[in-house]
């Protein structure tokens, strides 16, 4: 059960239960903030209103989609406009989920835990609003080389450039603040975790707009580059000043000291060499397999046209990666038990009654004096609002186009909506999360036109609800897989990869072969695409059950070209019927539904000349 | 030996390695691997600097003995004024782009609200990353995105394919020009040699039996013992099928990207070698018989080749 949509693949009843969830964080938080008894906000606050408001709108507004039932729905935009708003959104999930909040963390828990001042207000302030100003921006940088129209691209490209100062403002601000207590820093596990967090920020947020250039983008993007690239942010950022402010709070919050300094240590060393060894070889396997995948024998051919090639080069690559990774969760572990220890060995809480007085009334508008800024800290509401509109600009001028302008996406006439029983193999296809392998995105490149075939146009995803690009190619991309092989190496290669491709590293799919296909609901889906746009007639709906049913046994009946899988098949049927057992047909399986599917990708508008593609394309 | 004296050392070694590399050195190789003779150079020229800086220390340390005391301690200060000034530039540039007040004077520009005990201290934003930014906006903002929109000096994404398989078809001719024993399907011809036969068997063995077995019997793909061809016999027919690949959705896929022009003739050779062998569980034939119109004692007329139209569209309905 999934929506396929990265870090939203939750289904609509989930979806609907997280915005209700947010909804009440957030009129915690307000609520809070309004009768709060420190009349300015602290900069901290900042971050968390601008992380509600954002991850409430990216929220809503992505996982737009129609249900067919409780657990299955289809997005509501189709083909590009999907990618585009999914990568609005799945860029900034990172930024407003990742990274304003920590950096709301940080602000509060570095110079708490280092006994210094904040080092500069007006920097918090310039890099706070043009931050979230600018990042909201730059998700189109997930879609470079797409089908996206170039102009929307472009504006993520530059957007992701500018973002560079503004991501760094929170870890000038950070680091600068210990000046003065580097000394300490030698000592306190603490700051030691939140400086080689900070660091980690740096140099994600660095890597970052150099990534969306376009020349760099086409050697990292589908590879294991951008996957070191997270990595550095998620384990060394987040993960990093979590274990600062966990071993920061814990002794604060049980009176007493932490259980073992030397622990601590030892947990910081062993998760940067974790950090480290997950993340280099996760660099090198990019490079390797991005470099291998573009490199041309000189008589034109590709050198390396086994897509197995460019894997089997990198696997010593996820073995390291794997112990990256175990050292990392190791030293997590070591966290646990030194947290249980401190705690057991801390004293019982009494409450401490604090007081503050109520605040004083004070004009509505700016006093004598008082910064414009400064009068804005402590209007809630009004900040609430401010940052609203800073964050609704870049997505609005980015997005709307897309919905509204009627040749946004030039039309392809052969292109049609999927047959029924594709439509099946589809959602077969999203159930299994072929996505988070295989794209269905070839890029307007000479090596991947060569591997793969004629490039994505825009106008070939029009009937995708919701799109299938993915953005990694573990495994080979399928955009054009229709046709390529016949139904029975697609058959055997579900069953056992490596019997058709020997060395391949996908998993078995068996239960695809086995399993009934429950096609009950055909006709209910087909309703909900004509709701969203897509023309299936009446009588197409109509007549699906007996359409499918044609088009299952045709490929059954193809099926059985193979002699092995007759003789094996026949002997199932034959052992069902003598021991009066139910007996599945092959068409009525569920991996007829999606041989359908993959049969059926990339195929209208294939040629085999280039040439003969403008006799297809409308312009 | 001081640091600082090491550090020319290492310096001088590392230039004197770079223009011998500049100046000897040829594409593909080393200069030092071309001439060893080069080592013994770069040995003597290590040895005269090690004496150089080491007579110089010398010679210094008996100057300073001949010294007065006054005179020593004159000399002691100097050095240590001298350290003093050491990359003050650098510093003083460092500080200059930080633009933030000093730790003791940080008082004055401390802010009056704290925060659960958080102070805030106002100092100025660095000028690096005020310049950072701005250069930022003029390049993204600016520069990045007139160059494609308001220009039009750089080519979109589709032009910029279209160059990219341009240079890319001219330099093949240019290599086909001057390449030799290029295989292809006019000029493939049945291989005989046992090692040809034994590599064609690898890659038959790495490639083919999922489809048609060791034994060339077929299963998914049709039996390659009978003389039954879909798409037409002879090493040529097969060289091509493997090339190119069968019928769209039914027959094998297209082999040209993973197997040289030489490993698909080997293995299309070894394809050949099947005929008339008796296999483990043959498939039905498909396809007709076929009989090589070339051959000399041809008198009946040569079935048609059946050969797909590999330019054709395939539309879906």
């Amino acid at each position: 059960m999934t929506s396929s949509k990265e870090y939203a693949e939750l289904e609509w009843p989930i979806d609907i239960a997280i915005a209700l969830i947010w909804v009440a964080f957030g009129v915690n938080l307000i609520g809070t903030l309004i009768k709060r008894r420190q009349r300015h906000l602290y900069v901290a606050i900042w971050f968390y209103i601008a992380t509600f408001v954002t991850v409430a709108v990216l929220h809503i507004f992505n996982s737009m989609a129609l249900p067919v039932n409780m657990f299955k729905s289809y997005s509501a935009y189709a083909g590009v406009q999907d990618a585009l708003v999914q990568w609005w959104y799945g860029h900034n999930a990172v930024a407003f989920f990742l990274t304003t909040p920590f950096l709301g963390l940080m602000y509060y828990f570095v110079p708490k835990a280092a006994n210094r001042p904040v080092y500069s207000y007006r920097l918090s302030i310039i890099h706070f609003w043009s931050l979230i100003f600018i990042y909201i921006w730059a998700g189109p940088h997930h879609l470079l080389y797409s089908a996206l129209p170039d102009w929307a691209q472009n504006l993520g490209v530059a957007f992701s450039i500018m973002l560079l100062a503004p991501s760094w403002g929170g870890m000038i601000n950070g680091l600068l603040t210990l000046r003065g207590a580097w000394d300490k820093v030698r000592t306190s596990p603490v700051l030691k975790f939140m400086v080689v967090a900070i660091t980690g920020y740096g140099m994600a947020t660095f890597e970052g707009p150099l990534l969306s250039l376009k020349n760099v983008n086409a050697i990292a993007h589908f590879s294991d580059w951008i996957i070191a690239h997270v990595h550095v942010g998620a384990l060394a950022w987040n993960g990093f000043m979590t274990f600062g402010i966990i071993y920061y709070l814990v002794p604060i919050l049980f009176k007493t000291k932490l259980a073992s300094t030397k622990l601590a240590n030892f947990h910081f060393w062993i998760g940067t060499l974790g950090i480290i060894l997950y993340a280099l070889p996760m660099y090198v396997a990019g490079f390797v397999q991005a470099f291998m995948w573009k490199q041309f024998n000189p008589d034109g051919t590709l050198a390396y046209g086994n897509f197995l090639e460019t894997v089997n080069e990198i696997m010593p690559m996820y073995w390291m990666r794997a112990i990256g990774g175990t050292l990392y969760i190791a030293g997590m572990l070591v966290l646990v038990y030194n947290v249980i220890m401190t705690i057991r060995q801390g004293s019982a809480v009494t409450d401490e009654l604090v007081e503050a007085a109520p605040l004083t009334r004070v004009s509505k508008k700016r006093t004598a004096s008082e910064g414009w800024h400064t009068w804005l800290e402590r209007k809630p509401l009004k900040m609430t609002l401010y940052a609203t509109v800073a964050i609704l600009i870049g997505g609005l001028v980015q997005i709307v186009p897309s919905l509204m302008v009627d040749d946004y996406i030039p039309v392809i006439s052969s292109v049609k909506p999927y047959s029924p029983l594709e439509l099946e193999g589809r959602d077969i296809y999203i159930r299994e999360g072929c996505v988070g392998c295989h794209s269905q995105m070839i890029r307007p490149f000479r090596s991947e036109v060569e591997r793969y075939g004629e490039y994505s146009k825009a106008g070939e995803y029009v009937y995708d609800h919701p799109f299938l690009f993915g953005s990694k190619r573990t495994g080979p991309d399928l955009m054009r897989i229709g046709g390529k092989y016949n139904d029975n190496w697609h058959l055997n290669h579900f069953y056992d990869p490596q019997t058709t491709s020997s060395g391949s590293i996908m998993p078995s799919y068996k239960w695809l072969i086995e399993n009934e296909h429950d096609r009950s609901e055909t006709q209910d889906k087909m309703e909900v695409m004509v709701s969203l746009g897509v023309p299936y007639s009446p009588a197409d709906i109509e007549n699906a059950p007996e359409t499918m049913a044609a088009q299952a046994l045709k490929i059954e009946l193809s099926l059985m070209n193979d002699p092995d899988f007759a003789k094996i098949y026949n002997a199932d049927k034959k052992y069902a019927q003598e021991n009066g057992e139910e007996f599945v047909e092959m068409r009525d399986r569920e991996v007829v539904s999606i041989i359908a599917y993959l049969q059926r990708l990339g195929t209208d508008i294939k040629v085999k000349n280039a040439d003969d593609l403008s006799i297809n394309l409308n312009d | 030996m001081n640091k600082s004296a090491l550090f020319r050392i290492i310096i001088f070694m590392i230039l004197a390695l770079v223009l011998f590399e500049l100046v000897a050195g040829k594409e593909g190789t080393w200069a030092v691997q071309e001439y060893p003779l080069i080592w013994l150079i770069l040995g003597v020229l290590f040895l005269c600097a090690y004496l150089l800086e080491t007579s110089v220390k010398t010679l210094e340390r008996v100057l300073y003995n001949t010294l007065s005391d006054e005179a020593k301690e004159r000399y002691d200060a100097a050095t240590i004024a001298r350290k003093e000034q050491e990359f003050s530039g650098i510093k003083s540039t460092y500080a200059k782009m930080l633009g933030s007040k000093p730790i003791e004077d940080e008082g004055e520009i401390e802010l009056d609200h704290n925060y659960d005990g958080i102070r805030e201290l106002d100092n100025n934003l660095p000028p690096w990353w005020v310049y950072l930014f701005y250069a930022s906006i003029v390049f993204g903002g600016v520069v990045y995105l007139a160059k494609y929109h308001v220009f039009d000096i750089a080519p979109d994404q589709a032009e910029e394919y279209l160059q990219e398989v341009a240079i890319a078809e001219k330099e093949i001719e240019e290599y086909k020009k001057t390449a030799k024993n290029l295989i292809d399907v006019n000029t493939v011809t049945l291989l005989t040699d046992a090692s040809d036969l034994k590599a064609g068997q690898g890659i038959f063995q790495d490639n083919c039996i999922a489809c048609h077995k060791a034994d060339g019997g077929g299963g998914i793909g049709p039996n390659l013992t009978d003389r039954h061809w879909i798409l037409g016999g002879g090493i040529k027919n097969v060289f091509n099928t493997i090339s190119e690949g069968g019928r769209d959705g039914k027959g094998m896929v297209s082999w040209k990207a993973d197997l040289s022009p030489s490993e698909m003739a080997q293995v299309a050779s070894y394809v050949m070698s099947f005929q008339g062998t008796t296999p483990a569980e043959p498939k039905e034939a498909e396809g007709e018989i076929w009989e090589d119109p070339d051959a000399p004692k041809d008198v009946a007329p040569a079935a048609p080749e059946t050969q797909v139209d590999s330019t054709a569209v395939t539309f879906n309905d």
